[in-house]
C-alpha cells in the first residue's frame, strides 16, 4: 500500500464522518447568516468620510444645532414666462408647500417656500415682519405686494423664488433618508392632483433635492441590486449545470456559495458593521469567487471520474481535493491579500469594510470548498459528467483541447504574442491616462431620468442645490453679539460669492442686514449693511423674534446666539468644478477667518463629496499597487519563484489597464463607485493566472521543460474550469448591465470585460510568458520585464494621473486660475504704445491708465499723455459684472471740453487703433469664463518652460461674433497663471492675431505683464504695449472714474 | 493803445511773473489751411493759425492754463479788412493783427483741485449739455460764427471770464457758473464769406436789402449784464441726467432803430434770457441716446411790421435728441433732430415760429484709425435747406494730419443753411503739432 501524502491523510480524515461535517458546516452557515437579521443599513454619502474627520463632525454638529437634515427640493417653474406672483400661482405653491409638509417622512416646521417664510420691511422706523402669502384668498394686489417685499429681500432671491421671478421652490427636510423614494413618489402624487386641478398659470413642477437625489439613488441601488443578484446567482449556477450537465453538481458549489456569502455578510451584521450603498457588490464578489473554487474541484473530481469509474467516490473525491488543494488555496490566499491591500490603504469606511468582509468572504468559500464541500459530495456521490467523457480515453474534452491548442500556439509564437499585447498596452495606457477623478451623484441617473432632467433644471433655475455649510462659533454665549464678528461673517460671505460656481450665501447677517435697513429706513440694496453697535444686533434679533415667528431663526443662528450656520448654495455637483471653491473658501477660513475664540468650519454634502475624492484620489491608485504587490508576495512564496510570481499577476495587470482604459475611453468618472472595480477586478481575475501557472510549472516537471508539450498536458482541464468560471462569472456581471442605474451598469459592463480580458490574458500570456523564459532560461528577467514595463505603466498613468487629478487639470481649471489671478484692487501705470504697420513705420502713443475694482464693476480709465495731436484725449469704462447691464463708456475729447456718452457694446472692436480689442484692454489677460467652453490639450515647452495648453472657444455665434474671435489657443504658465502666448483665430476660423507676453514682474505682489505685443496676421501690424512706472495702490480716487472726472482733469496725486 | 490792450498785456506780465511756478506742459498745434470757394470761383481763405498753450504747477494742487490763436489769413474773405469785434467785451476782444489777423486769448484761468471737485477763476469755456452742434443747453459761452457752424465747437467757441465750480456730493454733481463777461456772438461783418443774410440775422431784413449802419450798444453795467448758471447732474441707474438753470445775456444781438443825427441806426443790443433745462444720455447695447429740453419764459425776440422793428417776450420750448450707433461695417453713426417752438409767435417774428433741424453724421475709420472720413448734413426740416460737407482726415505722422473737406450749401436764400448757397467750399488743411 502506498503511503499516502499529508495532504491525502488530512482529506481522509476530514471525510470519515461526512454527514457530521455538513451538518457542522450547515450549522455554521445558519448560525452566521443569521446575523443578517440584524443588518443595520447606512446607505448615505457621509457613511464614507470616518466618523471622527473634522468634517463629519462638523455635520454633526451643524445637524444637532440647527436640526438639518437630508432635503427635497420641488420647483415650480412658468412655462410661459409668467410671474409666479400671481394669486393662483401663490395659492398653489401654498397648497404644494401644505400638502408636502402632512407627509409623514416629511418635518412639517423644515418646509421652505414663499408660502412659508416672512419679508422684513421698514415702516416709519418700525419693523414689519410679513408672511408673502397671506391667509385666506389672495388677491393681485396681494401677489404684487408681495413681489414688491420679496424684491427687497436679496436672500430670498435665488433661493425662494429665482431672480427672474418665474419660478419658486419648496425646499423641505425628510425624516428619514431611507424613506426617500416614498416620500418622493408622493410628492410626486401631489404635484399630479395640482395639475390636473389647476386652470390657471402654466406650471411644470420638478422634484430633486440631495436628500431625494441621493435616496432615490441609495434605494435604487438596493432595488435593482437586489433584483440583480438572485438573477446573477441562477446564471452563475445554470453555467455550473452547462459545464458538468449533471444536476448533481450543483449543490456542492450552490452550499458553497451560501456558506460564503451569507457567512461573510451574517459576520458583517454580528460585527455591527452597516450595509453601506457599496455593500450591495459584497455578495456578487463573494459568490464569484466561491465558485471559482466549487468548479476547479468539481472539474478534477469528474475528471478523475471519468478516468477511474470502478474507484470509491471518496477516493475520487479525496484525490481530487489533494490536485486542488493547493491551487485553490493559493489563489485563495492571493485573493485575500489584494482585499487587504485595499482594506488597509483606505480610510473611506465602506471601502474598508467591503475589503475586509469580501476577504473573509473568500477565507469562508475556502473554508467550505475545503471541508463542507468533500463531505457532500462523498454524500451526494454525484454520478459521472458526459461533459468528462473525452477523460475516459484520458482525452480532454473539445473546449479542453481548444482551449489548449490557443494556449500551444501562444507558446509556439510567444514573440508575435507578447508583441501583440505590448501593442494593446499601449493603446490601453493611452486610454487609462485620460481617466479623471470625479463625481455627481446625479450622474448616477441616466441622462432621461426625471430625477437627475429635474436636478439640472433646478440648478440652473435657483441658486443651486449643491450646499456648502459653514459652521461658525465663538466661544461664549452671546458670542456673536459682536458687530465685529458679524462683518467677518460678512466678509466670509462675500469671499465666498466670489468663488466659481457659488451662485448666494444666507446666513444670520442677511437678516441683521434688512433688519438694519428697515429700521434705519437705508435704500434697499444687495450690499450687507449692519448697525454700528453690538447691543442693535442683540436689539434687532429680538425685534424679529417679536415682530415674526420666533422660531424663523433657528436654521441660521443658535439659540445662545453662539454658532451660526452660512449657507454657500452651489449650482454645480461635479467635484472636478466645485473642489477649487472648496479649497478657496477652506484657505479663507483658515488664514483669514479663524482666530482663537471665533473659528469656522466646512460642513454640507459638498465638502463631504470634496474630502471623499480627494481620499479617494490620495488613496486608490496607492490600495491597488499594494494589492498588486501583495498578490506577487504571496504567488512568489507560494511557487518559491520569482518568475512564477510575475507570470502570475502580468495577467491581471493587463486586465487592470484594459480596466482603466476602458473607463478613460468611456469617460467613466474614477469615484468611489467605479473605484471598487480594480479591487473586485483583481479578486476575481487573479485566478485564472494562478491556476494556469500551477499546473504548468507541474507539467513542466513531467514534461522535462518542454513548454508546449507541458500546455498540451496541463492546460485542458485547468483552461476549461477556468473558461467555464469565467463565463460565469463574466456573464454573471454583464446581467447588470440590464440595471436602470447607469451605477450598476457600468459596474457590471466593467467587471465583466476584466473578467473575460483577465481570462484571455492567462491563457495567452502565461504559456508565452514560459515559453520565452524557457528558450532563453530568462523566465525571471522576461517575465520581470514584462512584468515591469506594465507596473511602470500603471505607475505612470497612476502617478501622473493622481496628480492630474489632484490637480484635476483641464481646460475649464487652468482657464479659472488664470482669472482668479490677483490683480489688485487699484492699479496706476503709463503705457508705452507702439504701432507699426506692415510697412514698418511707426507711430508712438503713452497713455496713463488707471483702473479700480468695485463692487460689481471694475473702473477702466485710459488718458493720452502723448502726442500732442491726442493729449488728453481720455476713456473711461465702466465694467459690471452682470451679464444683465450694459457697460458704460465715455470718451473726453479736450477740445470739445466734453465727456460724450458711448454706445456699450463693441468689446470686440480695436481699441483707439491698437491691435488690442476694449476686452483684451480690459480683461488683464484673463479669460471670460462666461465666454468660452475650454479644453485642455496638454503641455508645450517655450523657452525651456512648461506651459499648459487650453483653447477657447466662445459659447455661441453672438458671443464669437461680439469678441471677434472664433476660437482661441494660450500657452498658460502655471508659476504665474499668465498666459505667455495666445493665438487667436476670427469667426471664420482663420487665423487672426497672436498675443505674446514678453515680460512679466511681480509689482507689489501682483503679477503684471509688463511687455505685451499683438500682431495682426492679416493686416500685418502690430501693437507693443510696455508698462512702466506700475503701481498697485490700495486703492484710487472713485471721482476720477467718473464723467465728471474727465472733464475736470486728473488730480496731481494721481498724474506723479 | 487801449485799456483793454493793457490789460492783456498785463495779463501776460503777471503770468511771465508767476512763471517762478513750474511749467508742466505746453503745446503748439500750427494749422495752415486753404479754402477755394468752388461755385464762386475764388480763393475764400488761405492762413496760417496757432495755438500755443501752457500748463503751469502754482501749487501742488493748484494750477494755471493758458491758451491762446493767432490767425493770419492773406486771403482775408472770412473777416475782410479789420473786424469790429464790437460784440466782445472790452476784457475779451481780440488784438487785431493789422488788417489779416487777429490774436486772441482762449483760456487764461487758475484751476484749484478741490477734495471732491474743481474750482476755475479765469477765461475759460464751459460747456454744459449733451448734443453735438445743437446748442440747447450749450449756452455758456457765445461762439464765433466767423465760419457759420463749420468750425469745431470748441474751436468757434469764445471763452468768457468766469468763475466756476464743479463739485460732486454724494451721488450728485454740482456745478455753478458766474460769468461777469457780457460778450456775444462773434458776427460776420458786412460782405464776409459767411456773413449772415438770412432775414432771421438781419432783424427780418430781406435778403439783399442793404443794411443801415449798425452800432452795438451795451448795458456798461458788468453787474447787470452777470450771467449765472447752475446745474445738478446725478446717475440714476445708468441713465445720466443734468438739471439745468441759466440766467444771462443773449449771446445773439437784438435790433431796434435809434436816430443818430437824424440817420437811422441799427442798434444792437442784449437782452437777458433766463433758462431752464434737463438733459439726459444713456446707453443701450450699441445705441447712445441723448436728449435735452429747454424751457426759455419770456425770451425777447425781435419782430419786423412793415414800419417798425420791435420786440415781444415769448416763451420758447426746444426738444432735440440724439443717438450715437455703432453701426455694422465699423461704421460711427450720429443722429440728431431739434425741435424749437416759439408759442404764440405773432407773424410779424423775424424768426420762424418753428424750427425743425435735423443732423446727420457718418464717420469710418480706416488703416488703425490713421485715416478718417466723415460726411455730415445739416437740413432744416422747415425749409428744405441743406448744409453738406464730406472731410477725409490723414494722420500722415504722428502730430502731422491732412484734411481734405468740401463743404456744399443748398436751399432758399432766406434759409438757415440755404443762405449760404453758392459759397461751397473745399478745403486742404496741414495741421502740425510741436
Amino acid at each position: 500500500m502506498l503511503k499516502r501524502s499529508k495532504a491525502e491523510l488530512f482529506f481522509w480524515q476530514i471525510t470519515r464522518n461526512p454527514l457530521l461535517v455538513v451538518l457542522v458546516s450547515v450549522m455554521l452557515l445558519l448560525g452566521t447568516a443569521a446575523g443578517l437579521l440584524t443588518i443595520v443599513k447606512d446607505t448615505s454619502v457621509k457613511a464614507f468620510i470616518p466618523s471622527d474627520h473634522p468634517s463629519r463632525i462638523t455635520d454633526q454638529d451643524i445637524t444637532k444645532t440647527f436640526g438639518l437634515t437630508d432635503t427635497v427640493a420641488v420647483a415650480m417653474i412658468s412655462q410661459d414666462g409668467s410671474t409666479v406672483f400671481q394669486p393662483d400661482a401663490l395659492a398653489a405653491l401654498e397648497q404644494l408647500s401644505e400638502q408636502i409638509a402632512d407627509l409623514d417622512n416629511i418635518r412639517d416646521d423644515r418646509v421652505s417656500s414663499l408660502a412659508t417664510k416672512s419679508s422684513i420691511r421698514g415702516d416709519d422706523g418700525a419693523v414689519l415682519v410679513d408672511e408673502y402669502v397671506p391667509y385666506g384668498s389672495l388677491s393681485e394686489a396681494d401677489a404684487q405686494d408681495a413681489f414688491a417685499r420679496w424684491q427687497n429681500m436679496p436672500q430670498h432671491q435665488g433661493t425662494l423664488v429665482n431672480p427672474e421671478a418665474t419660478a419658486a421652490i419648496v425646499m423641505a427636510e425628510m425624516r428619514d433618508i431611507y424613506e426617500a423614494k416614498a416620500t418622493y413618489d408622493a410628492i410626486q402624487g401631489i404635484i399630479a392632483d395640482l395639475d390636473a386641478q389647476s386652470d390657471g398659470p402654466h406650471f411644470e413642477f420638478h422634484v430633486a433635492g440631495p436628500g431625494a437625489v441621493s435616496g432615490l439613488m441609495s434605494a435604487y441601488i438596493d432595488h435593482d441590486a437586489r433584483r440583480m443578484q438572485p438573477f446573477v446567482f441562477v446564471l452563475v449556477i445554470s453555467f455550473i449545470f452547462i459545464a458538468f450537465r449533471r444536476f448533481g453538481a450543483l449543490p456542492g458549489p450552490i452550499f458553497v456559495v451560501l456558506g460564503a456569502t451569507g457567512g461573510a455578510m451574517g459576520i458583517m451584521a454580528w460585527a455591527n458593521v452597516p450595509y453601506y450603498a457599496i455593500t450591495n457588490a459584497l455578495p456578487v464578489i463573494i459568490i464569484a469567487i466561491a465558485v471559482a473554487d466549487a468548479i476547479h474541484i468539481l472539474s478534477a473530481y469528474y475528471q478523475l471520474r471519468a478516468q477511474q469509474p470502478e474507484a470509491p467516490v471518496r477516493e475520487l473525491v479525496v484525490k481530487a481535493m489533494v490536485e486542488m488543494m493547493r491551487p485553490v488555496t493559493l489563489t485563495t490566499l492571493t485573493t485575500i491579500a489584494g482585499f487587504i491591500g485595499i482594506a488597509v490603504v483606505s480610510i473611506m469606511p465602506p471601502i474598508t469594510a467591503f475589503a475586509w468582509f469580501a476577504a473573509l468572504g473568500v477565507f469562508l468559500a475556502w473554508l467550505f470548498s475545503v471541508f463542507a464541500l468533500p463531505n457532500l459530495l462523498v454524500l451526494l456521490k454525484p454520478a459521472p459528467s458526459p461533459s468528462f467523457d473525452n477523460w475516459k480515453q484520458n482525452r480532454p474534452s473539445g473546449t479542453g483541447r481548444f482551449l489548449a491548442h490557443c494556449g500551444a500556439f501562444a507558446a509556439a509564437r510567444y514573440k508575435l504574442v507578447l508583441g501583440i499585447f505590448l501593442v494593446l498596452v499601449l493603446i490601453a495606457a493611452n486610454g487609462a491616462m485620460k481617466v479623471t477623478f470625479d463625481r455627481s451623484q446625479v450622474d448616477n441617473f441616466k441622462p432621461d431620468a426625471d430625477i437627475r432632467i429635474a436636478d439640472e433644471l433646478i440648478n440652473d433655475t435657483f441658486a443651486g442645490t449643491a450646499f456648502l455649510n459653514i459652521l461658525v462659533e465663538a466661544d461664549e454665549t452671546d458670542g456673536l453679539m459682536d458687530v465685529g464678528r458679524m462683518q467677518k461673517i460678512v466678509d466670509l460671505q462675500t469671499f465666498a460669492e466670489q468663488q466659481p460656481h457659488v451662485q448666494k450665501t444666507v446666513a444670520i447677517t442677511d437678516y441683521i442686514s434688512q433688519l438694519h435697513k428697515a429700521i434705519e429706513e437705508l435704500p434697499a440694496s444687495e450690499e450687507r449693511l449692519l448697525p454700528d453697535s453690538d447691543n442693535a444686533i442683540a436689539q434687532y434679533l429680538l425685534i424679529y423674534e417679536v415682530s415674526g415667528d420666533p422660531t424663523g431663526l433657528e436654521e441660521d443662528i443658535d439659540t445662545l446666539y453662539q454658532k451660526a450656520l452660512v449657507r454657500v448654495a452651489m449650482n454645480e455637483p461635479h467635484f472636478s468644478k466645485n473642489r477649487q471653491t472648496v479649497e478657496a473658501i477652506q484657505q479663507y477660513i483658515d488664514q483669514q477667518f479663524n482666530e482663537p475664540g471665533f473659528t469656522a468650519a466646512l460642513g454640507g454634502d459638498v465638502n463631504t463629496t470634496y474630502h471623499w475624492m480627494k481620499s479617494l484620489q490620495e488613496n486608490h491608485l496607492t490600495g491597488v499597487a499594494v494589492s498588486l504587490l501583495l498578490v506577487f508576495i504571496a504567488a512568489t512564496l507560494m511557487f518559491r519563484s520569482l518568475a512564477s510570481g510575475f507570470a502570475s499577476i502580468v495577467p491581471v495587470c493587463f486586465a487592470l489597464l484594459v480596466l482603466y482604459a476602458c473607463m478613460g475611453y468611456t469617460g467613466v468618472y474614477l469615484e468611489p463607485a467605479t473605484s471598487m472595480f480594480a479591487a473586485i477586478a483583481l479578486g476575481v481575475g487573479v485566478d485564472f493566472a494562478i491556476h494556469l501557472v500551477d499546473k504548468l510549472r507541474e507539467a513542466l516537471r513531467l514534461h522535462n521543460g518542454d513548454v508546449i508539450a507541458a500546455v498540451d498536458h496541463a492546460l485542458p482541464p485547468v483552461a476549461r474550469a477556468c473558461f467555464f468560471n469565467s463565463a460565469a462569472l463574466g456573464l454573471g456581471f454583464a446581467v447588470l448591465t440590464l440595471s436602470e442605474l447607469p451605477t450598476l451598469q457600468r459596474f457590471g459592463g466593467l467587471i465583466a470585460v476584466a473578467t473575460f480580458t483577465s481570462f484571455l490574458a492567462a491563457l495567452l500570456l502565461v504559456p508565452a510568458l514560459f515559453a520565452l523564459g524557457r528558450s532563453a532560461h530568462r523566465v525571471a528577467l522576461a517575465a520581470a520585464a514584462t512584468t515591469a514595463v506594465l507596473a511602470i505603466v500603471i505607475g505612470v498613468i497612476a502617478y501622473p494621473n493622481t496628480a492630474h487629478a489632484a490637480e484635476a487639470y483641464d481646460g475649464n481649471t487652468i482657464a479659472q486660475h488664470v482669472a482668479d489671478r490677483q490683480e489688485g484692487d487699484a492699479a496706476r501705470r503709463i503705457l508705452d504704445i507702439t504701432l507699426t504697420d506692415r510697412r514698418d513705420q511707426t507711430r508712438e502713443r503713452q497713455a496713463l491708465v488707471l483702473k479700480l475694482k468695485q463692487e460689481g464693476a471694475r473702473l477702466t480709465r485710459i488718458s493720452y499723455l502723448e502726442p500732442r495731436s491726442v493729449e488728453g484725449v481720455s476713456f473711461l469704462s465702466h465694467d459690471f459684472h452682470s451679464a444683465d447691464r450694459d457697460d458704460d463708456r465715455w470718451l473726453f475729447v479736450p477740445a470739445t471740453r466734453r465727456a460724450r456718452r458711448l454706445p456699450a457694446s463693441a468689446r470686440g472692436d480695436y481699441f483707439l487703433g491698437t491691435d488690442f480689442t476694449y476686452e483684451d484692454i480690459q480683461s488683464e489677460l484673463k479669460f471670460n469664463m462666461d465666454d468660452y467652453d475650454f479644453e485642455y490639450r496638454g503641455t508645450e515647452t517655450l523657452d525651456g518652460k512648461k506651459l499648459h495648453v487650453i483653447a477657447g472657444t466662445p459659447r455661441n455665434e453672438d458671443i464669437a461674433r461680439q469678441l471677434g474671435y472664433g476660437a482661441f489657443e494660450a500657452l498658460v504658465d502655471e508659476t504665474t497663471w499668465m498666459p505667455v502666448k495666445v493665438d487667436f483665430q476670427d469667426p471664420d476660423r482663420e487665423p487672426l492675431k497672436t498675443i505674446n507676453v514678453h515680460r512679466v514682474e511681480t509689482i507689489d505682489g501682483i503679477v503684471t505683464a509688463t511687455r505685451i505685443e499683438a500682431t495682426n496676421h492679416q493686416t500685418g501690424h502690430s501693437t507693443v504695449f510696455a508698462l512702466r512706472d506700475v503701481s498697485h495702490p490700495d486703492t484710487l480716487p472713485g471721482n476720477i472714474f467718473q464723467p465728471s472726472g474727465l472733464t475736470r482733469g486728473l488730480p496731481s496725486s494721481v498724474l506723479k | 493803445m487801449t485799456f483793454r490792450h493793457c490789460f492783456l498785456i498785463a495779463s501776460l506780465l503777471g503770468v511771465n511773473t508767476a512763471c517762478a511756478a513750474e511749467l508742466t506742459d505746453w503745446q503748439l498745434p500750427a494749422r495752415l489751411s486753404y479754402g477755394y470757394g468752388t461755385e464762386a470761383g475764388e480763393s475764400v481763405h488761405g492762413y496760417l493759425e496757432l495755438e500755443p498753450s501752457s500748463t503751469f504747477s502754482l501749487s501742488p494742487r493748484t494750477r494755471l492754463e493758458l491758451s491762446a490763436r493767432a490767425r493770419l489769413d492773406s486771403v482775408d474773405e472770412l473777416e475782410p479788412g479789420k473786424p469790429s469785434l464790437d460784440t466782445y467785451s472790452e476784457f475779451s476782444k481780440p488784438v487785431t493783427l493789422g488788417t489779416a489777423g487777429t490774436l486772441e486769448l482762449r483760456d487764461a484761468y487758475v484751476e484749484f483741485e478741490l477734495d471732491n471737485g474743481i474750482a476755475r477763476f479765469g477765461k475759460q469755456q464751459i460747456v454744459w449739455g449733451r448734443l453735438d452742434g445743437l446748442k440747447v443747453l450749450d449756452v455758456m459761452n457765445p461762439q464765433s460764427f466767423r465760419e457759420f457752424i463749420l468750425e469745431d465747437a470748441g474751436h468757434a467757441r469764445i471763452g468768457l471770464w468766469s468763475a466756476y465750480v464743479d463739485s460732486t456730493i454724494d451721488d450728485w454733481r454740482v456745478e455753478f457758473a458766474l460769468i461777469p463777461d457780457a460778450t456775444g456772438h462773434q458776427i460776420p461783418d458786412e460782405e464776409a464769406w459767411f456773413q449772415l443774410t438770412a432775414p432771421r440775422f438781419r432783424y427780418g431784413a430781406k435778403p439783399g436789402q442793404s443794411a443801415p449802419q449798425m452800432t452795438t450798444v451795451r448795458e456798461q453795467d458788468w453787474f447787470k449784464e452777470t450771467a449765472a448758471g447752475l446745474q445738478v447732474s446725478r446717475f440714476f441707474g445708468s441713465v445720466g441726467v443734468s438739471a439745468m438753470a441759466y440766467s444771462g445775456m443773449e449771446h445773439q444781438p437784438l435790433g431796434r432803430i435809434a436816430i443818430v443825427d437824424s440817420a437811422p441806426v441799427l442798434e444792437r443790443h442784449y437782452e437777458r434770457r433766463n433758462l431752464l433745462g434737463l438733459s439726459a444720455d444713456m446707453a443701450i447695447g450699441s445705441v447712445a441716446l441723448r436728449a435735452e429740453g429747454a424751457w426759455q419764459p419770456g425770451r425777447t425776440f425781435n419782430t419786423r411790421s412793415a414800419t417798425e422793428l420791435d420786440t415781444d417776450d415769448l416763451d420758447q420750448a426746444t426738444l432735440a435728441l440724439g443717438a450715437d450707433v455703432f453701426a455694422p461695417l465699423d461704421l460711427f453713426i450720429n443722429l440728431q433732430v431739434l425741435f424749437d417752438n416759439i408759442k404764440n409767435a405773432p407773424d410779424t417774428l423775424v424768426r420762424p415760429a418753428q424750427d425743425r433741424i435735423a443732423t446727420a453724421v457718418v464717420r469710418r475709420s480706416f488703416n488703425y484709425e490713421t485715416i478718417s472720413v466723415e460726411l455730415r448734413m445739416n437740413s432744416s426740416l422747415n425749409t428744405g435747406d441743406r448744409l453738406m460737407s464730406a472731410a477725409a482726415t490723414y494722420d500722415y505722422r504722428t502730430d502731422t494730419e491732412l484734411e481734405l473737406k468740401f463743404e456744399s450749401f443748398r436751399g432758399n436764400e432766406r434759409g438757415l443753411f440755404g443762405q449760404f448757397e453758392g459759397r461751397d467750399r473745399l478745403i486742404v488743411s496741414l495741421r502740425q503739432f510741436f
